[in-house]
């Protein structure tokens, strides 16, 4: 079976033609490092990974492609993962949306607070291929 | 303490710095002569209403009128030749879009 991981930065409005619409996930985080990263480790899948560097562009890219799960990182300049899955929870449009809030260190004070910000699932730093790729499942994102 | 009032409040910001932007694209848009600063200049200006037109249910949920949506509507016709041709319907065009900035940035107060 041939893998082929398809990536598109929200950022340069890329507009992209979806193969399946169950496997695309959105991943944004302020830290470039981290984007890269993350899709080196779907580099091998099929995922459809959409990746955003700035909380709003990601909000515009969510908005417009509607991927079944997003990952956000808890701690961005601009507005935390805690504070961006309450304003995307405020919308009916985003019930059905499975956020992973991805935290730097396991804290249960961070977990509350991603709990609290509306039922999402927490990911801890560092995390790898498998980790990813078993939240992503767990979540909805089925492979083919 | 709350963070969808914190989270509000940062879109919003980051809404007014949209429209100041797109404000000063339409500027340059004006004037400048060469195609291609000009082209630049009018895909700024798309890029902005978009982004304004996909963040408006967060910032104005209250409001059905799609403002934004229309916004982004006048900035694209604005590349139509005809508009371009026509001195008279690009004036009516870009008094439009003053008219939708201006009640887009009313919403930012509420």
């Amino acid at each position: 079976m041939e893998y082929a991981m398809k990536t598109s930065e929200c950022k340069h409005n890329v507009t992209t033609q979806f193969e399946a619409q169950s496997r695309r996930l959105l991943y944004i985080d302020d830290n470039p490092l981290v984007l890269e990263t993350v899709k080196q480790l779907l580099s091998k899948t099929d995922y459809h990974l959409l990746i955003s560097d700035d909380p709003f562009k990601g909000l515009c890219c969510l908005v417009k492609n509607k991927p079944p799960t997003l990952f956000i990182d808890a701690n961005m300049g601009k507005i935390n993962g805690f504070q961006f899955c309450a304003l995307i929870r405020a919308q009916k449009q985003f019930q059905y949306l499975s956020v992973i809030i991805v935290l730097e260190f396991s804290n249960i004070i961070e977990q509350a607070k991603a709990r609290a910000a509306g039922d999402s699932t927490v990911l801890i730093k560092p995390f790898g291929r498998a980790e990813l790729v078993a939240l992503c499942e767990k979540t909805g994102i089925r492979a083919a | 303490m709350n963070p969808l009032l914190e989270a509000q409040r940062s879109l919003l910001a980051y809404c007014r710095e949209l429209t100041l932007m797109l404000k000063q694209s339409l500027l340059a848009y004006f004037s400048v002569s060469p195609p291609q600063e000009k082209k630049d200049y009018f895909d700024e200006l798309k890029k902005y209403s978009e982004e304004l037109d996909l963040l408006e249910a967060f910032y104005d949920s209250e409001n059905d009128m799609a403002l934004a949506k229309q916004l982004h509507n006048q900035c694209v016709l604005l590349g139509n030749e005809h508009f371009q041709d026509n001195e008279e319907d690009q004036l009516r065009l870009l008094a439009k879009i003053f008219q939708l900035l201006a009640q887009i940035s009313a919403t930012f107060q509420r």
